[in-house]
């Protein structure tokens, strides 16, 4: 058995570079699926630290309620009697100061009261420059974002407005972007100054308290219990675990489908890899089955092989996986510049994992070569009789048809709902394997057509036909077809969604500004009418909740006065909207979006549990709207009902409809109420960074798919190299009956050009069927959205593709102007 | 005086394998004229196929030179040594050496259409040659659907497609039953009767050599008597 495994192993070596090409694929799979882990982690450690960002390593937070009449600092006697079950309690003092170089310029911080030692101990500052030393007095800590905008460094002065005064405070250290300094740009700066100091502005009281437990499995407990306790207040959880679920589930998705699409890919790269390595190690394969070995043991042996080819293949993935996360973390991030110290996290886990699914796509991927060559008879391998006796013409592509006709015919009639998700999507992947059957039947009609072209040569019409005998040649128009057919579909899987996003904003969104306000009372509200430019206005309050009795969440729970909200903010109305609206102004009633009435089941008359902070609120589903911008999980109630529930006064946002240029209305918005204008943004400002974000999403999906169709590439490189080989000896007997060099040459270019063509055609035309399924594919998570085909980019890859084509022809016309005729014929 | 056809003059032949220097022919001369029927004979390694295939020119002699029609074809170019293969020359091969996927009409055809020629100009000869290689019903059946007997016969009317001035036979019925091969063989002798084309054959049977008219004995790559 030994040295029937060394034999093997040694035929392997001998054949380098299809075993490199192997292993090569094998490690971009790898790779491809190492990053897909990793780059979950990374989201979650994002998210996560968003999270902890504001809750650093405590458990609850304590602050008080917006709402009108509630008390403005917390009374912490009555926790007193949890002090033993505490590992600590940080009493801190919060305000909002603005700091106004100019109008223009002008940002309210949040700036935090605090005894540095405290603060260090719940969320730890690291200094980039400064230090802590004599932490008293009109001292700052600010993070390195706002340093930058503003041009700060230690020892600065910066004035801010507290209370109504100007007071001018020393920057004693620049924190680096993490804990309560990450992602300023984008959630608001902050400031952190001793405690003392501002309980001298506003007295020794405490707005804002953090409290870290002994034992953290009792959170829950806590939290119900200080809610119960402390009524007057709001109680929090630090890190809302079920949140960063939610958002890590919804960035991680996209990803998870693409990684899928490159699987599928890999597998068969693979295995037309297989499938070349068995056939050139059939003479051996007879020799040991001439001697006696079994089938049984070479299968075992031959499988054995493929699994540590698997796990090398995999090991080397690793290493390559890495550089495809940098991609990809850049990729992704290079729109966002409020994100930084993005960390790529991995670990051993994640190598174990990405090793053993490299492993188990290799031997899956060999199983069918390996068996079908062990199968053949070892008369057929002595006498070369290695070709199938057909039976008579195969009708499979009547099965790829009906695939093909299944998705076009039936998607159009799938719900939008998960189940139509799975169906849709699991159709379009079917189409990929009708490709797959087809192909043979649409390539043999083309070269049908050979003779009747006008401008075709005999060494044309020869190659069109070897087109259509070959099964290495056809393989590659599979391979390619269907690499096409992937990128043709993703790429208008983006671009649909892009567009659809650009449409929303451009005419579905009818507000011109987004406001919030300091404080929204009726004087700023008439301050605010008086603007010029200021057409119209409306208010909303707006905050996220989680769904008690169906286990998910608002991004977005609006509560509105009228239905004027809707004509400014985008959303698709049916048409006995008004009987809604009159429900949830006259009890508890909520209107939801048809996203959630289709992904949960959610019906009219549905009771839905909503989590309003600290307590939960039943609700009836009074109507449905379609809602794109929010990506679906909406909800609207009344705007009473939201006070009461929430405890607040002020608007969340109000959208203003402007008479003449947003930017110049912004402008005056800004002079008339400056301090209580918290942030402001025209809709152009709103759709660019949004369309940013999606773009960085989208181009790092895009990674995946450009990789895997490189990958691709060099398969059918291959393919084409080894397909030469394999029929030297015809190449040989054409040499002999006369046909030149040239000749040969012109031959094979037009196989392999061919071979672009046919690819790139049967692929786009496939990839259309496959779109088909886009519009239910994504309904569940983006709403309505029309197919638009990125006709610009699919131009581009054909054209590309098929120049790809041909430059790759000059590998086998290169080997056919060395091939000797003499040594082919005799000694193949 | 009939024609010469061909001659061979001082024809050396090495190959080098590893580092060493194998002779396999050694300075041979020979001529052949129009019409002749010439069986090589010799042990394995003498190297009969080695010179059959240096006068084919699907190989390059290492000393002296070749004529064909009074060209050295030695030293032809690219494009005159395969319009010599499908014009002046015909190949007859031991494992038959068919294209696969072409039907028997179509690998009879293949060196015409490779000439340029039209497949209706020339559709009639072909008919002919199937009918005479008793082949006819078995024109639209590829290589795989052949016994070898009729492989070898497909082969036989591929050479002769182009009217060649010599037909080249290395071992043509090596791998063919006793009766298939001396039906195989009266083939070969009705083309060099009633069409005149000579035919260099190589055999190591002497049997079949006894067909031809003129027998070449070669050993350890020089002709010997």
């Amino acid at each position: 058995m030994n040295l029937i495994i060394k034999t093997l192993i040694k035929n392997l070596l001998e054949k380098k570079a299809r075993t490199c090409l192997v292993l090569f694929s094998i490690a971009i799979s790898a790779a491809l699926f190492f990053a897909n882990q990793g780059f979950s982690l990374t989201c979650q450690q994002m998210f996560l630290d968003a999270s902890v960002r504001w809750g650093g390593n405590a458990d609850l937070y304590i602050e008080p309620l917006k709402s009108a009449g509630a008390a403005e600092w917390i009374d912490i006697s009555p926790m007193e009697t949890y002090r033993g079950e505490f590992a600590y309690q940080f009493n801190f003092i919060r305000q909002n100061a603005l700091y106004m170089p100019s109008v223009e310029a002008m940002v309210y911080y949040t700036l935090i009261g605090a005894d540095i030692h405290d603060f260090n101990a719940y969320n730890p500052i690291t200094l980039k420059s400064g230090s802590f030393d004599d932490w008293q007095g009109f001292k700052l800590i600010m993070g390195e974002a706002y340093a930058q905008k503003y041009g700060f460094s230690t020892g600065d002065q910066m004035p801010l407005e507290l209370n109504g005064q100007t007071y001018e405070f020393t920057i004693a250290g620049i924190s680096e972007q993490k804990g309560l300094f990450l992602r300023e740009l984008a959630d608001g700066g902050y400031l952190i100054t001793p405690r003392e100091t501002l309980a001298k502005i506003y007295g020794d009281h405490s707005n804002l308290v953090f409290i870290q437990l002994k034992n953290p499995a009792e959170k829950a407990r806590f939290f119900n219990e200080l809610s119960e306790k402390l009524p007057g207040y709001a109680v929090h959880y630090a890190v809302d675990d079920g949140v960063v679920a939610a958002e890590v589930a919804n960035y991680v998705m996209p990803f998870n489908i693409s990684a899928a699409a490159v699987i599928f890919m890999s597998m068969f790269i693979i295995f037309t890899a297989f499938n070349l390595i068995s056939l050139e190690r059939i003479s051996v394969i007879g020799t040991l089955r001439s001697i006696g070995c079994t089938r049984w043991q070479l299968n075992l042996i031959l499988m054995a092989e493929s699994a540590v080819l698997g796990v090398l293949g995999g090991l080397l993935g690793c290493v390559l996986g890495l550089g495809v996360l940098e991609i990809i973390k850049n990729s992704y991030f290079s729109s966002d510049q409020t994100v930084y110290n993005v960390r790529i996290l991995l670990g051993v886990k994640e190598v174990l994992i990405s090793t053993g699914m490299a492993a188990l796509i290799t031997v899956i991927s060999a199983i069918l070569p390996v068996l079908k060559t062990t199968r053949i008879p070892i008369k057929n391998i002595i006498l070369r009789d290695l070709e199938p006796k057909q039976a008579g013409a195969s009708h499979s592509w009547l099965a790829g048809l009906a695939l093909l006709a299944a998705c076009l015919f039936i998607t159009p009639f799938l719900p939008g709902n998960f189940a139509g998700m799975i169906i849709g999507c699991t159709l379009a992947t079917g189409v990929l394997a009708g490709l797959v059957l087809v192909i043979p039947r649409a390539v043999a009609l083309v070269s049908g057509l050979a003779h009747v072209l006008p401008f075709t040569c005999h060494e044309m019409v020869l190659g069109m036909r070897n087109i259509r005998d070959n099964h290495s040649l056809l393989n590659n128009i599979k391979l390619f077809a269907a690499t096409i057919a992937i990128v043709a579909f993703m790429t208008t899987l983006f671009n649909s969604l892009t567009m659809d996003l650009v449409r929303s904003y451009n005419e579905n969104v009818r507000y011109d500004i987004s406001l919030v306000l300091r404080q929204s009372d009726q004087n700023t509200l008439a301050a605010l009418a008086r603007v010029e430019g200021v057409e119209r206005f409306v208010g909303s309050y707006q905050t996220a909740a989680m769904i008690a009795n169906k286990d998910t969440w608002f991004n977005t729970v609006y509560g509105i006065d009228d239905a004027a909200f809707f004509q400014l903010d985008p959303a698709v109305l049916p048409p006995d909207f008004d009987q809604a609206m009159q429900a949830i102004s006259q009890r508890k009633a909520i209107i939801v979006t048809n996203i959630m009435k289709a992904k949960y089941g959610i019906q009219q008359g549905d009771e839905l549990l909503i989590r309003f902070g600290n307590h939960d609120a039943a609700y009836t589903v009074a109507g449905f709207v379609d809602t794109n911008v929010c990506i679906g999980h909406v909800g609207y109630i009344s705007s009473k009902n939201f006070k009461e529930e929430m405890g607040v006064t002020d608007y969340s946002n109000i959208a203003i409809k402007t008479s003449g240029d947003p930017a110049q209305a912004k402008d005056n918005i800004k002079r008339a109420l400056t301090k209580e204008v918290m942030s402001i943004q025209t809709r152009q400002e709103q759709a660019d960074a949004n369309l940013d974000k999606v773009n960085g999403i989208f181009s790092s999906i895009s990674s995946y798919t450009y990789i895997a169709m490189f990958v691709g590439v060099i398969g059918i490189i291959n393919n084409i190299v080894a397909g030469f080989i394999e029929r030297k000896r015809n190449f040989a007997l054409y040499r002999c009956v006369g046909m030149s060099k040239k000749g040969i040459q012109k031959m094979l270019i037009t196989e392999t050009v061919l071979i672009g063509v046919l690819g790139v055609t049967f692929g786009i035309l496939v990839s259309l069927v496959m779109m088909t399924a886009i519009p239910v594919s994504v309904s569940v998570f983006w709403g309505t959205v029309k197919m638009i085909p990125a006709s610009r980019e699919i131009a581009i890859l054909a054209v590309v593709s098929i120049l790809a084509m041909a430059a790759v022809s000059y590998v086998p016309t290169l080997e056919s102007s060395q091939l000797s005729i003499l040594e082919t014929i005799k000694y193949e | 005086m009939k024609q010469i056809i061909m001659e061979v003059k001082g024809v050396s032949k090495q190959f080098i394998l590893g580092d060493q220097t194998i002779a396999v022919l050694r300075n041979i001369d020979l001529t052949v004229e129009k019409g002749e029927f010439i069986s090589i004979m010799g042990p394995s390694g003498s190297g009969k196929s080695t010179l059959l295939y240096l006068m084919g020119g699907l190989d390059k002699v290492s000393q002296g030179e070749i004529l064909l029609n009074g060209k050295n074809i030695s030293r032809l170019k690219d494009e005159h040594e395969s319009a010599m293969r499908r014009k002046e020359i015909g190949f007859v091969f031991q494992s038959y050496n068919l294209i696969d996927n072409l039907t028997v009409e179509e690998n009879i055809l293949l060196p015409v259409l490779l000439d340029g020629r039209k497949k209706r100009e020339v559709m009639g000869e072909v008919e002919n040659l199937m009918k005479a290689v008793g082949l006819f019903e078995r024109r639209k059946h590829t290589p795989r659907e052949l016994s070898g007997g009729q492989q070898q016969r497909t082969a036989i009317a591929r050479a002769l497609i182009n009217r060649p001035d010599i037909l080249f036979a290395d071992e043509p019925i090596g791998n063919l039953d006793s009766k298939t091969g001396t039906e195989i063989l009266e083939l070969l002798k009705k083309i060099n009767r009633e069409q005149g084309i000579t035919i260099l054959m190589v055999t190591h049977s002497e049997e079949s050599a006894a067909c031809g008219n003129r027998i070449i004995h070669l050993k350890d790559g020089v002709i010997s008597d």
